[in-house]
């Protein structure tokens, strides 16, 4: 098994370049470092010499295997917006981003399973009907508008409507005092958790639905059945195992859902992590720290599609990881 | 060799026959086309035909702005006061004094001819490829592949937003740009079914009839991948009406004066909180109501399309 997460890793090592070249080249053609400069005296010869400073004149080949071998060592350039090491911004976003992921990804696992798991056992039944009916209108549903719609409503409008002081959940950041895990900051996690979730969930929960019932039918449940096991071992150690296989291939595709809905969660609820790091960087032209994202995001995708694998063999004692 | 004479296509006949055999009692077995057949299944299922009105309603609202809008578009009233819905504005008035109706309208057109354009585009083009690195195989097959593998390391929403910051954002280039990026995945799916296909006897009966390739793929396989194609062109545009105002919303889409949804909603979020917070619905709304009804409309079409599928 560990050489299989080696070779995998060495295979995607080419995808990872070729990926952030291209990302390269389209950003050192879109943003000029020197353009601030443009208005300064003897602008020309300035801006000519900042050029051969960062080497903006040599091939982009060539600029871009500098980049990288400076990114390799860690060193990830100094941000044209705020001037500081990019490395030095990026490591406490990527602090606040993997929170919101971890919680992200645990609620949607243990929510969208047990839905699904629930509404496969409970086939027709009114709450089955109930969760189908929302997992549409999750699906349809733009995440951004979602979040907008629960920051007004769950947020200022919950406070509201009980006549409370503070809200009892807040729409920015991630704590209001220092920090720790108390419930301060679980006031403030679940609505970014929430938005991040709905969708996700809704497909999740479809998706284990479907193949809990596939695995509800087969002999060996049946077998089990009359074998006369409890219903709970039956559809807890019997079933459900065997139909989390396939929904785990789903959730490694859907990784880079998970890191691109981040951009829209932590914009709305300002939280400063990767996601909103990336939208301010892009719309202020800061190459520096758009390339350095799109690393860090590229090397989660490959990383979480690496361990989604590790997980089916985990799971699937038929699958063979070599 | 000369062509073999006209004759109804051995493909169609096999797979009008399946579902004829499946669909009637022999009694009454009246031949029905494919199509016939079709529509009959379409029509059937509810909530595909409760989209198709949805949306065939909003499409009808949206471009018809000009006659069916209360107010002209833009108008700004400054004395009149910024107001939830009433009867006069039934989405209200918004902080410049418009009627927010009017705006949503006009908004609409720009997000579903983006939305349309885009399906169309990823589609014809992402067919082509597919059919061709299905059929072709070898270098073909392995560069689309390898190609599509490139664009699913890097989060979507973030390439977009950068492509848009390299190329501009008028309405045209986000249509382009976005097509750019949809059309891999119908590719993927029309690959996967020319695989299957290009094995079926008909195909190597058209084959020994002397057809050459292109005839081959552009009569005998894309025809039997109608279905999936269809579904997927439906999806499609929902999905890049979603895509094109998260993208509008951020910042990197559509750019004033044009509106969107998307772009509305990044007006209506600073009121989030405050009187006017009746402004962050409507744009949402329509795009909730828009994607739910494609939605339903893809799956009646999968249903219809393809018989043998189970959900």
């Amino acid at each position: 098994m560990f050489a299989y997460s080696v070779r995998r890793l060495l295979v995607s090592i080419p995808l990872l370049i070729v990926a952030t070249f291209l990302v390269f080249w389209s950003v050192r053609t879109t943003f000029d470092p020197t353009a601030k400069l443009a208005t300064s005296r003897d602008s020309a010869r300035v801006r000519a010499e900042m050029r051969e400073r960062l080497g903006l004149d040599d091939p982009i080949v060539v600029q871009y295997g500098r980049w990288l071998g400076d990114a390799v060592t860690g060193d990830l350039g100094t941000s044209t917006r705020t001037r500081q090491e990019v490395s030095s911004m990026v490591w406490p976003a990527l602090g606040n981003t993997v929170q919101l992921i971890v919680w992200g990804f645990g609620v949607s696992l243990v929510v969208a399973v047990g839905i699904g798991v629930f509404s496969a056992v409970r086939q027709y039944s009114i709450p089955d009907y109930v969760f189908t009916a929302l997992s549409y209108v999750g699906l349809a549903m733009p995440p951004f508008w979602f979040a907008l719609v629960a920051s007004q409503l769950l947020g200022p409008g919950l406070k509201d409507a009980l006549g409370l002081d503070d809200p009892v959940f807040y729409v920015v950041g991630l704590h209001s005092d220092d920090g720790g895990l108390d419930l301060d900051y679980l006031q403030h996690l679940f609505l970014p958790v929430l938005t991040l979730t709905v969708q996700i969930v809704a497909s999740w929960s479809r998706y284990q639905r479907s193949t809990m019932l596939e695995v509800l039918s087969t002999d060996y449940i049946r077998t089990a059945r009359a074998k006369g096991l409890r219903e709970r071992v039956v559809v807890g150690r019997h079933a459900l195992r065997n139909a989390l296989v396939p929904v785990v291939s789903v959730v490694a595709i859907d990784a880079g859902l998970l890191f691109g809905g981040l951009i829209i969660t932590e914009t709305i609820f300002s939280i400063p992590g990767m996601g909103r790091l990336f939208v301010e960087a892009l719309t202020a032209g800061d190459a520096e720290t758009v390339l350095a994202w799109t690393l860090v995001s590229a090397v989660f995708v490959i990383v979480f599609n690496l361990l989604a694998d590790l997980a089916y063999g985990l799971l699937d004692p038929r699958v063979r990881l070599s | 060799m000369s062509e073999a004479p006209p004759r109804p296509e051995p493909g169609v006949v096999d797979a009008v026959d399946a579902v004829v055999g499946d669909l009637l009692p022999t009694a009454e077995a009246v031949p029905r086309t494919q199509w016939q057949l079709f529509r009959r299944r379409f029509v059937r299922h509810r909530a595909a035909m409760a989209g198709t009105a949805v949306l065939l309603l909003l499409l009808v609202a949206c471009f018809g702005a000009d006659w069916i809008a209360p107010a002209e578009k833009g108008k700004q009233d400054l004395l009149a006061e910024p107001a939830g819905p009433s009867w006069d504005h039934p989405f209200g008035v918004d902080q410049l004094g418009r009627d927010y109706l009017t705006e949503v309208l006009y908004a609409g057109q720009v997000s579903l001819r983006i939305g349309l354009a885009v399906a169309v585009i990823s589609t014809v083009v992402g067919s082509i490829l597919g059919a061709l690195a299905g059929y072709a195989g070898g270098w073909v097959d392995s560069a689309l592949m390898r190609l599509t593998d490139l664009f699913l390391v890097i989060p979507q929403i973030a390439l977009l937003a950068i492509a848009l910051k390299r190329f501009g954002s008028s309405p045209l280039v986000i249509t382009l740009v976005l097509a750019a990026l949809f059309w891999m995945g119908v590719a993927r799916v029309v690959r996967s079914q020319v695989l299957v296909i290009k094995q079926r006897e008909f195909v190597e009966a058209a084959r020994a009839a002397g057809a050459s390739d292109l005839r081959i793929v552009a009569r005998h396989i894309l025809p039997n991948c109608i279905g999936p194609i269809t579904v997927n062109a439906t999806l499609a545009v929902a999905l890049a009406i979603v895509a094109e105002s998260t993208l509008s919303f951020l910042g990197f889409g559509v750019q004033r004066p044009d509106t969107s949804w998307g772009n509305m909603l990044t007006d209506a979020r600073g009121f989030v909180g405050t009187d006017l917070s009746f402004l962050i619905y409507s744009p949402g709304l329509m795009l909730l109501l828009v994607t739910l009804a494609i939605n339903f409309i893809g799956d009646g079409l999968r249903d219809a399309l393809d018989p043998q599928s189970t959900r």
